[in-house]
């Protein structure tokens, strides 16, 4: 619990490194939907054993890619920013869950969803104005 | 399909929690001065903070074992924003503003509103 060293608001080009963390943070979750839909079996000395096709092991490997790739960026975010306003920030996931739904698997828009994301993205907003740079 | 309500569902309100202090861990990781860029992530608040959220997302697929639907899962997360704002007031002196405290109520109605589609 050290003394704090508040600093200046939160930029546009800071929003854009958090958002890219966010948006390869989803990536991975799609990685992980594409991985279990590639069911397969690999035959080991004679048996074969129920997993993953090469295709799902390919995506799977692709999700470590993108949450190890998060955790490189997530980490350098919240070393300069209030983790309180970074954190707030990531909520925003699931607009871009949507959007990843919606383009690649083809789920629909409800208004409902339009709505939602709206107000997330207010709260977002608001919780921004008060960032300090540490 | 699952009627009723299940009490799985608090197992996310879990997660979210356990991931709340695992970002704490990583923080005060972010926060140290570290001897080089790699040991920014090879020490152990880094490591156990990773370790606590997998555990974490461990729980929520429990949790989608035991049937809670994806949308109830989704709505208990949220936890996870108050308590971020609480825990980062109580560990780094973040201050709890009431833009910050409405902006979180914005957020947490938003998903639950989403999640109502």
């Amino acid at each position: 619990m050290g003394e704090r060293k508040p600093g200046g608001k939160i930029t546009l080009l800071s929003v854009v490194a958090i958002q890219a963390a966010v948006i390869v943070y989803t990536g991975g979750s799609i990685c992980g939907k594409m991985a279990g839909s590639c069911k397969g079996s690999v035959t080991i000395f004679g048996r074969v054993i129920r997993a993953l096709s090469w295709q799902g092991y390919f995506w799977l490997f692709m999700e470590l890619v993108c949450l190890g790739s998060y955790a490189l960026i997530w980490q350098q975010i919240i070393k300069r920013f209030d983790l309180s306003v970074v954190y707030a920030n990531r909520a925003f996931a699931v607009c871009w869950s949507f959007l990843w739904g919606v383009l690649l698997f083809g789920e629909k828009v409800k208004p409902l969803n339009i709505v939602g994301i709206a107000i997330v993205l207010a709260g977002i907003l608001l919780v921004n104005q008060d960032a300090d740079r540490v | 399909m699952q009627t009723g309500f299940n009490p799985w569902v608090f197992l996310f309100a879990a997660s979210a929690t356990v991931a709340a202090f695992s970002q704490m861990l990583l923080k005060k990781s972010a926060t140290e001065k570290h001897g080089s860029f790699i040991k920014e992530y090879l020490n152990w608040k880094v490591i156990f903070g990773y370790g606590l959220m997998f555990a974490g997302m461990m729980l929520t697929v429990y949790g989608y074992s035991k049937g809670v639907e994806v949308k109830s899962g989704s709505v208990m997360e949220t936890i996870g924003n108050v308590w971020v704002v609480f825990l980062s007031w109580l560990f780094f002196r973040e201050p709890v503003t009431k833009k910050k405290v409405l902006g979180n109520i914005l957020i947490i109605s938003g998903i639950i509103i989403f999640n109502l589609a």
